[in-house]
């Protein structure tokens, strides 16, 4: 569980889908939006976990997409000036599907493909010489191979990247 | 030795996977100076601590919830 200061409206939500699909609407219509989302599978049930933070922008949830519908749907949120914020995957039946939370935004936006460890680290490297940051790592297992999917947003401030680690050395590197 | 919160950097991203039967995971970290904190818990613990933080002007940005894409 990752926080960072902030003042405003807050809220949690961990439900199965059509439980988290339900507050979604009453929270967005609440002043809050869907900043983070991830998914687990508990007794052989799905949750959807969601934080919301405070917000009055428009707001977009999709879910229960493949690669090629996700992608094509982030595109066309991207010309109704929405940008993707969070993105979570999951198998249901064997099919892998994608979540995604989107808020208004006009930065630019770019979401590199599945790509195994080294082109992604040059893509990642490529972006972020080109002003934009890594907001979102996403990392799965295709027919036995790792993949990573980034997602970054317009940025030129510092940033750093570190994956494979375990949680001591995280924490580590992290405090120091 | 000085961490990366130290170095003006916060843990902005989060997730974890397995691999040869080990929890790993991967950080993405961008300048900040606001404050933070990095909490590892079961779901009752979770729920006590995002309570806790929130009343002390925290914020949860992120759970990385354990084996996600399974």
């Amino acid at each position: 569980m990752l926080y960072r200061g902030g003042n405003d409206g807050y809220a949690l939500w961990d439900n199965e889908l059509a439980g988290f699909l339900k507050y979604y609407q009453t929270a967005s219509s609440q002043g809050l939006r869907l900043s983070s989302l991830t998914t687990y599978v508990e007794n052989n049930r799905r949750f959807f976990l969601g934080v919301y933070r405070a917000g009055n922008d428009q707001h977009e949830l999709v879910y229960d997409l493949d690669w090629n519908a996700f992608s094509s749907k982030t595109r066309e949120l991207f010309e109704r000036g929405l940008r993707l914020v969070s993105m979570t995957t999951y198998l249901t039946e064997g099919r892998r599907l994608f979540a995604g939370a989107f808020r208004a935004g006009t930065d630019a936006l770019w979401i590199t493909g599945r790509d195994d460890w080294d082109t992604f680290i040059k893509s990642w490297s490529d972006l972020s010489n080109k002003n934009n940051r890594l907001i979102s790592l996403n990392t799965w297992k295709e027919n036995g191979k790792r993949v990573y999917v980034g997602v970054f947003r317009t940025g030129n401030d510092g940033h750093f990247l570190w994956v494979g680690v375990d949680w001591n050395d995280l924490v580590a590197k992290w405090k120091g | 030795m000085e961490g990366l919160s130290d170095k003006g950097f916060r843990l902005i991203d989060l997730t974890t996977f397995h691999d040869d039967g080990k929890q790993l995971f991967g950080a993405v970290f961008r300048a900040g100076t606001d404050g933070y904190e990095l909490y590892g818990a079961n779901w009752k613990d979770f729920t006590a601590n995002w309570k806790t933080a929130s009343a002390q002007g925290l914020r949860l940005l992120k759970v990385a919830a354990n084996a996600p894409a399974a």
